[in-house]
């Protein structure tokens, strides 16, 4: 891997760490094709959002162990923007892209949110992020102004504690849900392991082993150019199944290790959702806070103190 | 980002009139954002309706009315319609195509701009409904922060979609596996084993799949047999194609597919071929096989290294081979599994075949050594290779083949040794009966007819033995026996019409009784043989070791039907006999070739043309007639300028480019078919030998090109440029020289280096190949003749000055000229100089063409001389208008010249006298070559021209010498 793939790679990671997903905000053409079309955003049903979230880390599992098997760049391939970026592209990828587009006018980033690999891994960096965007600390006169500015539904409103729920019950809840990781975990790295082989069938090599033993077995007439050319290197069937069998255990591997990580992402939302917290005042949610700023500008205490409007007509006005 | 202006509350008038202002805006954003979305709609509608309905169509299939005017047409013209009709006729098709044409050509101009525009309507539609959602009249209302009830309950929705995503995931993953359970996996190898059985009895009867065809008789189901054919004309010859390795081993046939199998000392192969087309279709490499290299097998040599016969059960194709290595492969040539039984010890090498059988093979494995016992009897399941049994057997060494007798009790497999013939259940390998009555070194094959069982060997008789009945000794089941008569010691008998035919390899074709074993008649042939013979319908085939080919008819009287003759000789394998395309088919394999005998069209791949001069001895020479003048049938420029020398095999051209690349054009219309780049200029003439494309380049390699795909088989580095062709001993060892100074011997299945000679200068020239010798002069004005085999020196030879002409060799002595204009006879067997001619003393780099009794070559003097082979004086001489470097040709009785002119010459070789030329309009320098009915010329312009050599005029085979 050349050492500046690497690093543009690793850059929005580590920025990710300090600042939240300002890739996201300022670098990505595709997260500027998508906000320049946001019109009406509505606000995504929390529990849909919730569940959608998590798609993006299956295509991320997918895309990596395609990826390090050496199957397949899935997110190259399948890349919804790439056609108009290009001007250019096959049809059916054409119209995915448009429908994003469309779909972008009523809710917001919808690629960004539900889909994009890259965003899931920078949301959890931003989730462990030293800063994230707080607003009008102390000032903060609950207007809630920012929460209706917000286009993906990140901005969180105060929260107190333990609110209906008694104390001992969120211990229940912590509990249960620290005996549900190990189960969680198990089961996912299982699952992933035994998928694995079915991945392997798109590495080109399985794919042509499969091909040749259907041809040999009668089971499909005619050969391809792919089994034709395999012929002549007389390279023997044997040796094209050792090299599947090991691409076969990296594919169980890596599903493996998919597995596991999905498993922790949900276990981690869960715990997330099954723990109080006290929050004064209103602040983003640093994994769905794509730091667009629209917050910044509706709220009225931040406005002036930013330099967005002159804080005279501001205190005027108060 | 677009943003409304901040209101400022100064001057209620003037926050008015920003209001005003505002609500302006946002009207005409409104009015923009309706009409540009309408457009959108539209346009978008329009588009896509477009783009199904083109997805339909294919502009490349005319639409009903064009076809239609072009069959009236096309009758018109046949009717012999007048003129002005056709004209007009071809008037109205050209209007339809150009409308044709305009339509399509209009509508993707149309679509193109569509495009463009719904992209533009697109940006306008969102610009303006931004404008709008900025602009909207109306204050926006603050959210009320929800209380912690609500939370709680969405935390709880929340949850519980994480949860439903979660069980979705882990739902899908069970069922996909427990679907994929079923279905194929990379992890099993014995799939077909599972999914297929052996093919049934009655299909194999009809193929030709092992040793002697079904069930090892020789005989064929077919009714008819060619037997009229002609190898000087190629009367009757469908195609001949060499075999990369030679083998004593027979051909076999499944549906349209030939196996052969080839051996050397170090090498091992199977190959297909194309029963239609003579192609050889794939080659297995044999020879790397998992496990310690057995020994090399002491063999005799008329048996060599590939003598056991491959067979198939039209699954997969089994091979054995001298060393105890046992190959399948699929039948389109990938390796199923191998097996290294370990090198028999057999005094005369290994040569029983493979005899399938349902869902195993079966393998006669007997050496000589009986003290312990060595002898085997092996079955080999046919899917795996995995050993279902082997049983030692108290036999000597033997080199028959078994067949499978079936018995009211069962089958039986039945083998012949010495001390007699073996049966054993061929499901277990239990031993059932046997008979004491042979020995010596037992070579043929037995035959069985119903439940009788014919054993033919010289010195101990013919014998029939009932198989089938009680266990007992094996005189009891003897039927009868009869040892007064010539039999065979190496071919198997063959049965018809109550008749048991045998040859013996002094040519005493006798025909006993099958009932009685009385003899019905014999026949001395006048030549020997070793291959057994075969019947077809009435005719008995037989086959003599020097390429005789006899045919009787199956009758109680000798009649002689037909006489036919092979030039390939030697030769020692059974021919196969199968039906292709609802004709039968002889397939015999000679000592280098495979021949396809029948009728119908040759298969004009048989022709072809492998090396720089033609042929081994670089000879230029063309058998045949050719009538001048030719016509171009096409011409092509792939690229740049071409100054190697063109190959034409099997309908393809390959020619090599000063840009470093080789192509390979289609020989019907010059298309081309692939090309591969080499790192230097290919100016080395392009050799093809065993399916490859030989190409060496300036960049020091030779590379070893597909001769179908292009594909890169192979590359051999040289430490200089190479500009000499390759040349070969047909056997696997190529030769070619480099700038570095050294001839090198190439090994042609894996490129691997054999020997490397060193000379004192450059080798420029392309080698000769005689009798076993490379013959090539050098920059250091010497003549070198070099053994094949070990890449020693057999003679130099002081020539004076620079060659960078190939030798022409013939008949012993080496024509070559050199730098200094001499043109010199040597003999290569005493050394001696036969004469020198010295000419006008400018350089000789053209390669000389041999005929009968004179020589041609060209000179920088601008002129082709013509030189009598006896003494060198000069017979005439050809003045063109520039340097003649390009070699000429000699077909028949015309001399064909290219020269840097630009022209192509064709010459009277008796007086030297103009036939005809051919302005191309770019120096030629590559020489012309001729084969399959096309003369194939290249210019340093890059053109290739192909000029059809009138058919029939050319006699096909010529160039196949035995």
């Amino acid at each position: 891997l050349p050492l500046v793939i690497a690093f543009f790679f690793l850059a929005p990671l580590a920025a990710a760490l300090f600042f939240g997903r300002t890739f996201c905000a300022a670098v990505c053409p595709h997260g500027a094709l998508q906000d320049a079309v946001i019109i009406h955003p509505l606000s995504v049903p929390r529990w849909l959002d919730e569940g959608l979230r998590l798609v993006r880390h299956v295509y991320l599992v997918l895309a990596v162990v395609f990826a390090a098997n050496g199957a397949m760049f899935v997110i190259c391939r399948y890349d919804p923007f790439v056609t108009i970026f290009r001007l250019h592209g096959p049809f059916h990828m054409l119209v995915f892209g448009a429908s994003f587009l469309v779909l972008g006018l009523v809710v917001a980033r919808p690629y960004c949110r539900y889909l994009c690999p890259y965003g899931a891994l920078l949301g959890v960096c931003s989730s462990l992020s030293l800063r994230s965007v707080k607003l009008a600390t102390g000032d903060c006169n609950s207007c809630g102004l920012c929460q209706g500015s917000c286009p993906v539904g990140a901005l969180q409103g105060p929260e107190q504690d333990p609110g209906p729920l008694e104390g001992s019950e969120w211990r229940r809840r912590r509990v249960l849900m620290l005996g549900a990781l190990p189960v969680m975990l198990g089961v996912s790295a299982g699952l992933g392991y035994a998928v694995g082989p079915m991945l392997a069938s798109a590495h080109p090599s399985v794919s042509l082993l499969e091909r040749l033993d259907q041809e040999r077995s009668g089971l499909v007439n005619g050969t391809t150019d792919a089994s034709d050319a395999f012929r002549q290197q007389a390279r023997g069937v044997d040796v094209l199944r050792e090299e599947s069998q090991g691409i076969v255990q990296g594919f169980s591997v890596g599903a493996t290790a998919g597995g596991t990580w999905l498993g922790l992402v949900a276990w981690a939302r869960l715990w997330s959702l099954s723990t109080s917290r006290r929050r004064m005042g209103f602040h983003a949610d640093p994994a769905q806070c794509l730091a667009c700023a629209r917050c910044y500008e509706s709220c009225p205490v931040e406005r002036p103190d930013a330099g967005l409007v002159p804080r005279s007509s501001h205190e005027d006005r108060g | 980002m677009i943003r409304q202006p901040a209101a400022t509350s100064d001057n209620p008038n003037r926050t008015a009139e920003a209001r005003e202002a505002h609500r302006r805006v946002y009207r005409t954003a409104l009015v923009s954002a309706v009409v540009s979305g309408t457009f959108l709609a539209l346009l978008g509608a329009l588009l896509l309706g477009s783009h199904l309905h083109d997805a339909r169509l294919n502009p490349l299939e005319p639409p009903e009315a064009l076809t239609q005017a072009r069959q009236t047409l096309s009758r018109a013209s046949r009717d012999g319609s007048a003129p002005e009709l056709r004209q007009e006729l071809s008037e109205r098709i050209r209007d339809l195509d150009l409308e044709l044409r305009r339509s399509h050509f209009g509508g993707m101009a149309f679509r193109r701009f569509g495009h463009h525009l719904l992209l533009a309507s697109a940006i306008l539609f969102i610009a303006a409904l931004r404008v709008t959602a900025v602009y909207r009249p109306g204050t926006r209302r603050p959210v009320t922060a929800q209380g912690t009830g609500a939370r709680g309950r969405t935390r709880g929705l929340r949850s519980l979609a994480v949860v439903v995503v979660v069980a979705l995931l882990w739902l899908g993953a069970v069922v996909a596996v427990l679907g994929f359970r079923g279905s194929w996996s990379p992890l099993a190898a014995d799939l077909d084993s599972r999914l297929r059985g052996p093919v049934a009895d009655e299909e194999l009867a009809t193929q030709w799949h092992r040793f002697r065809g079904p069930q090892g008789s020789g005989r064929s189901a077919l009714r008819d047999l060619p037997l009229h054919w002609d190898e000087g004309t190629g009367d009757g010859i469908l195609w001949k194609t060499p075999i990369p390795l030679t083998g004593a081993s027979s051909p076999i046939v499944w549906k349209d597919q030939v196996f052969v199998t080839g051996g050397d000392e170090r090498h091992r192969a199977l190959y297909a071929l194309d029963a239609r087309r003579g192609d050889i279709s794939w080659q297995h490499d044999c020879t790397a096989l998992d496990g310690p290299e057995p020994r090399t097998p002491k063999v005799f040599r008329a048996q060599g290294y590939a003598a056991s016969t491959p067979a198939t059960d039209g699954r997969r194709v089994y091979a054995v081979f001298a060393n105890g290595d046992v190959v399948a492969t699929d039948l389109q040539g990938a390796r199923v599994w191998e097996l290294r039984l370990g090198c028999p010890d057999n005094q005369w090498g290994f040569a029983s075949s493979l005899v399938p059988w349902r869902d195993r093979v079966f393998l006669l494995f007997d050496q000589h050594r009986r003290d312990p016992v060595a002898s085997e009897l092996i079955a080999l399941d046919a899917g795996s290779g995995a050993v279902l049994w082997r049983i030692k057997r108290d036999v000597a060494g033997s080199w028959t083949t078994p067949i499978l007798v079936d018995t009211p009790r069962g089958s039986e497999l039945i083998t012949v040794a010495d001390p007699g013939v073996l049966a054993y259940d061929p499901e277990t390998g239990r031993e059932l009966w046997r008979s004491d009555d042979l020995g010596g070194f037992v070579a043929p094959s037995p035959i069985a007819v119903e439940e009788r069982v014919f054993v033919a060997m010289q010195g101990y008789g013919i014998r029939a033995l009932k198989a089938g009945v009680t266990p007992d000794s094996g005189k009891g089941r003897r039927l009868w026996l009869n040892d007064e008569f010539a039999l065979p010691d190496v071919s198997s008998p063959v049965f018809g019409r109550g008749l048991v035919f045998t040859v013996s390899t002094s040519g005493a074709l006798s025909s006993f009784d099958a009932g009685t074993g009385a003899l019905v008649w014999q026949h001395e042939l006048d030549f020997r043989t070793w291959v057994s013979p075969s019947i077809v319908g009435d005719h008995l085939l037989v086959l003599g070791q020097a390429g005789e080919v006899r045919s009787f008819a199956v009758a109680r009287e000798v009649r002689e039907t037909s006489v036919a003759a092979l030039n390939d000789a030697p030769f020692y394998a059974s021919p196969a006999i199968a039906q292709i395309d609802g004709e039968s088919r002889l397939f015999v394999r000679g000592a280098t070739h495979l021949y396809a005998i029948g009728r119908g069209a040759p298969a004009r791949a048989a022709e072809a043309w492998t090396r720089f001069r033609g042929d081994a001895g670089s000879s230029g020479r063309v058998g045949g007639h050719l009538s001048l003048p030719l016509s171009l049938a096409w011409s092509a420029k792939p690229g740049a300028g071409i100054r190697s020398t063109p190959s034409l095999s099997r309908g393809r051209v390959f020619v090599g480019a000063d840009d470093g690349w080789v192509r390979a054009l289609s020989a019907d219309d010059g298309r081309e078919l692939w090309s591969f780049r080499t790192r230097g200029a290919v100016e080395a003439p392009l050799a093809v030998d065993g399916g490859l494309v030989l190409a060496g380049s300036s960049d020091g390699s030779l590379y070893a090109l597909d001769e179908v795909s292009g594909e890169l088989r192979w590359r051999y580095r040289t430490g200089d440029r190479i500009l000499g062709g390759v040349n070969g001993d047909g056997e696997g060892r190529l030769v070619v020289g480099s700038y570095d100074g050294r001839l090198h011997g190439i090994a042609r299945l894996d490129g691997s280096g054999l020997w490397t000679y060193l000379s004192d200068s450059y080798v420029h020239a392309t080698p000769a190949v005689d009798g076993g010798q490379a013959v090539f002069g050098g920059c250091d004005g010497k003549l070198h003749v070099v053994d094949l085999k070990s890449g020693g020196s057999t003679r130099r030879l002081d020539l004076g000055s620079y060659v960078g002409a190939s030798v022409a060799v013939d008949g012993g002595d080496a024509y070559v000229g050199n730098y200094q204009g001499e043109f010199v006879r040597v003999g290569l067997h005493d050394g001696k100089v036969r004469w020198t001619r010295v000419g006008s003393r400018q350089p000789i780099l053209s390669s000389a063409a041999l005929a009968e009794d004179r020589v041609v070559f060209g000179a920088r003097d601008q002129e082709l001389h013509c030189l009598a082979r006896a003494d060198g004086h000069e017979l005439w001489a050809f003045k063109t208008r520039g340097r003649v470097d390009a070699s000429p040709l000699v077909v028949g009785e015309v001399v064909l010249a290219a020269s840097s002119d630009g022209r192509l010459y064709g010459l009277g070789l008796e007086d030297g006298r103009l036939l005809w030329s051919h302005d191309l309009g770019a120096a030629l320098v590559a020489s012309p070559v001729l084969a399959a009915g096309l003369l194939v010329v290249c210019g340093t312009d890059g053109h290739v021209w192909a000029f059809e050599a009138s058919p029939g005029t050319l006699r096909r085979g010529s160039r196949e010498g035995p």
